[in-house]
């Protein structure tokens, strides 16, 4: 059992998902209340991580994000890191390969809000800022926990992404699903075997969670 | 009507039938082995039908009854492995040694040398960046590597360093990155026309032993291959491709 | 006071006039996609015209030539939408709490709001919990709780059952009475905006057609337009006449006196209308004297009665056919022993006449 991939790969999952919390959010309030031009598009170029094979998005990053190109280079600045080869880079990555993982629920839940109620919020005098806060998010809180268990599961299962600029670095970019890999290629049954059961676990504990949490909530609001 | 007849009998006496055999092979033989398998159907009409991956993934595959008929690595282990497992048919053929290489893409400052002289002062100046190597876990170059760097005495001090790939290919590719100084990579890949142009290498003294089986179930063009692998002809286009054969020139 | 002028090409047409005072019901009446809600919410501040203005108690919360546009947090309004928009997640309590002008002394105002609108006991509950007049109330609360300036009622009524609306017509008229805001509501049904307001208004296509008293703009329509959409009874084309310096109605054979002809001419063509409760029988059993007054004879088509009033198909004489519809209290219609296929003649009464110019 490799405890350090372990923490690589929860360290990945947690980080990545509360990132996206306030990213996702921008963009499903984005998209769900706002007509404008290239809506479409926006929302296709969210939803393509979720059908492009990992390798496409592992090429594209490797190829173009390379510290010489003018993306990378900005990254290298900004953060320190290369792009590929870093936990951050993976971080980055990750953001992006979880993206639909956590717009798609947050906008479907904040979809179903009627426009009324937020207008009736601002009649009543709530600002734009407070009918978010007070209003919108406590609605479509369910979608948004499970944005985010979706977001953490999915990159809790990243491996092709992974394999393709992690550079398989201990302790920085050897997540468990490549450790299990590994120890597949190395004939390591055993090892393989008890951190694909924790993988799986994990995966099956969050999921169940929010079902749970779904069924209870949705008793007391209807819509 | 007579004529149709005799043509057709006259045709079965030609061993014209054009066999595929299926081939399962680590990636450091991708460029040698189109050359061998062309040289080879032109010689007995049969079809290579050729599968690189790394050999850990090929030998799990094999064992799990994927329909190879021929394998070849360079780790003695997998093959090994194999033959205990009851799934390979015959001897294990040593058709050829493979030879390690460090190479650099034209972006690194890296001075290249055979005892990694260079290697181990920019180590110990802190200038290096990163090197790649397959997996030492479970690839034949990754391994290469790991003792050419045990011998040098950097294994431990490198361990930050180094970007672990999943098969030489992937090593090679590595390379290329503005963030990698380094990678041991197959010498056969590096002589390349497409590498020699974008980078610089040193041949290392490490050698892979080049071994080849058949599997249970092989048909008979399959060992005309293996055969076909240890003749003259073979062993030329080996060579030119960078692989040391025993005895030949 | 609400004065409110709007006009715009799109995305809706508009071009609307309206006033309201404090203490007083205006309906916005007019079939659905009139532009009634486009108003409502132009008032709002949830829509923003291409042109015009919005006055509420001497604030400009709109004007289009000095750029001004107040947001819906910024006026001071009360809005409850066609299907309340309550929130879900909040208790009735919390619900018309957010709505609170001023947090101070919250339990006390809320408590006061539902005893207006007469749902004390249910603040714990969830709007999923309340029925639909309840849920209405509620709306209402909370928008009242706003202390707004003016109040809007989007087809507040639409969503609920015939009895339960009775009811709600009741204790809005309750209500209004210690309301001292202008009180706009939109409604296509005519019957509701006759009994609820005190100024009705005409919609169609976007453009508001005769503002004024139920009893003006419903019998006395300015123009056929209007005429169409509060549903006029009886509307027909005769022509004036002169006759004897006095101006009639030539209407077929007929000659029917009229007294409402300010601005019309001898030999103009127009539109007139008479309410059916003004066309009189000529009773079989007891004549009466009026039978004099514009006297006309035809067949009855048709009986239909409801709520003691019966309603008569008269297929006029010579008329090419065409029908005047009278009402007469049901009992008088069983002691004449109307039935249809019988011929009677009836009186128009010359000052319940309206005419309108072609």
């Amino acid at each position: 059992m490799d405890w350090q991939a372990f923490e690589v790969s929860i360290k990945l999952a947690l980080l990545t998902s509360v990132s996206l919390l306030p990213i996702g959010l921008a963009l499903a309030y984005l998209l769900a209340n706002s007509r404008f031009i290239g809506r479409e598009v926006l929302e296709a170029a969210i939803t393509l991580p979720l059908v492009l094979p990992p390798t496409v998005l592992g090429y594209f990053l490797l190829v173009g994000l390379d510290s010489s190109s003018f993306f990378g280079g900005l990254f290298v600045s900004l953060t320190g890191h290369t792009l590929a080869f870093s936990f951050t880079g993976l971080w980055f990555a990750s953001i992006i390969y979880s993206l639909p993982f956590a717009v798609q629920p947050m906008l479907r839940a904040l979809e179903t809000i009627e426009p009324e109620i937020r207008e009736a919020a601002w009649c009543s005098g709530l600002s734009k800022w407070k009918t978010f806060f007070k209003i919108e998010l406590p609605i479509a809180w369910p979608g948004i926990v499970t944005a985010m268990v979706l977001s953490f599961s999915h990159t809790l299962g990243e491996f092709g992404v992974v394999l393709m600029i992690g550079g398989n670095i201990a302790g920085e970019t050897r997540t468990l699903s490549i450790a299990i890999y590994d120890s597949v290629l190395a004939f390591e049954t055993a090892q393989a075997q008890s951190m694909s059961l924790i993988l799986l676990l994990i995966a099956l504990v969050s999921i169940t969670i929010v079902f749970v949490f779904n069924r209870s909530r949705s008793r007391v609001v209807r819509l | 009507m007579r004529f149709i007849l005799v043509f057709i009998l006259s045709c079965s006496f030609f061993p014209v039938y054009a066999e595929e055999i299926r081939l399962a092979a680590a990636t450091n033989l991708r460029y040698v082995l189109p050359e061998l398998a062309q040289e080879f159907k032109q010689r007995t009409e049969h079809q290579l039908l050729l599968s690189y991956a790394a050999s850990g993934t090929l030998t799990t595959q094999i064992l799990h009854d994927a329909p190879f008929e021929v394998f070849l690595s360079a780790n003695p282990a997998y093959i090994n492995r194999l033959v205990d497992m009851g799934k390979a048919n015959g001897d294990v053929i040593n058709f050829a040694q493979a030879r390690l290489a460090l190479y650099a893409a034209k972006h690194s400052n890296l001075t290249l040398d055979k005892d990694l002289q260079a290697l181990t002062v920019a180590l110990k100046s802190s200038g290096l960046n990163k090197v790649a190597i397959a997996n030492p876990k479970h690839a034949p170059y990754g391994q290469a590597a790991e003792t050419a760097l045990k011998k040098a005495g950097i294994w431990q001090a490198i361990q930050k360093h180094l970007l672990i790939a999943e098969n030489a290919s992937q090593a090679v590719q590595f390379t290329m990155s503005t963030s990698v100084d380094a990678g041991f990579v197959p010498y056969s890949h590096v002589i390349q026309a497409k590498l020699e142009s974008t980078g610089r290498f040193v041949k290392l003294d490490s050698m892979l032993p080049q071994q080849a089986v058949l599997i249970k179930g092989a048909a008979e063009p399959a060992k005309q291959f293996l055969d076909f692998l240890q003749s003259d002809a073979a062993s030329s286009i080996l060579i030119k491709h960078g692989f040391v054969v025993e005895g030949k020139e | 006071m609400l004065r409110v002028n709007l006009q715009q090409s799109s995305p809706i047409p508009l071009d609307v006039e309206l006033n309201c005072n404090n203490g007083e019901i205006l309906a916005l009446v007019g079939p659905s996609g009139a532009g009634k809600s486009t108003v409502l919410r132009c008032i709002a501040g949830l829509h923003s015209a291409k042109s015009g203005q919005i006055n509420c108690s001497n604030q400009i919360w709109f004007d289009s030539n000095n750029k001004t546009d107040f947001t819906p947090q910024q006026r001071r309004i009360g809005m409850v939408f066609q299907n309340y928009a309550l929130f879900p997640h909040l208790t009735v309590f919390e619900n018309i709490r957010l709505a609170l002008a001023e947090q101070k002394g919250a339990k006390q105002k809320i408590d006061h709001l539902l005893k207006q609108v007469h749902l004390m006991g249910l603040e714990q509950r969830y709007p999923s919990q309340l029925s639909g007049g309840q849920q209405q109330r509620v709306a209402i609360a909370r928008a009242l709780a706003r202390e707004p300036e003016v109040l809007l009622l989007d087809e507040p009524f639409s969503a609920v059952d015939k009895v339960t609306r009775r009811k709600l017509y009741l204790e809005l008229n309750t209500l209004r009475r210690s309301l001292e805001m202008p009180i706009i509501l939109v409604t296509h049904d005519l019957d509701e905006a006759a009994m609820l307001a005190d100024n009705l208004c005409v919609i169609h296509n976007g453009k508001t057609l005769q503002q004024g008293q139920p009893d003006q703009v419903l019998h006395r329509p300015r123009d056929i337009e209007v005429a169409r959409q509060v549903d006029v009874r009886n509307l027909l084309t005769a022509t004036l006449i002169d006759v004897d310096g006095g101006l009639k109605l030539q209407w077929h054979d007929y000659q029917i006196s009229v007294q409402q002809t300010e601005g019309l001419s001898a030999d103009q063509a127009v539109h007139w209308t008479v309410s059916p409760a003004k066309v009189l029988l000529h009773q079989r059993v007891r004549p009466s004297r009026g039978e004099h007054e514009n006297p006309v004879s035809g067949v009855i088509q048709e009986l239909i009665t409801l709520k003691g009033i019966t309603t008569v198909l008269l297929c006029i004489d010579n008329a090419n056919n065409e029908v005047i519809q009278m009402d007469v209290p049901e009992h008088v219609a069983m002691r004449n022993e109307l039935t249809i296929g019988d011929s009677i003649t009836a009186s128009i009464l010359s000052d319940a006449v309206h005419l309108m110019p072609d």
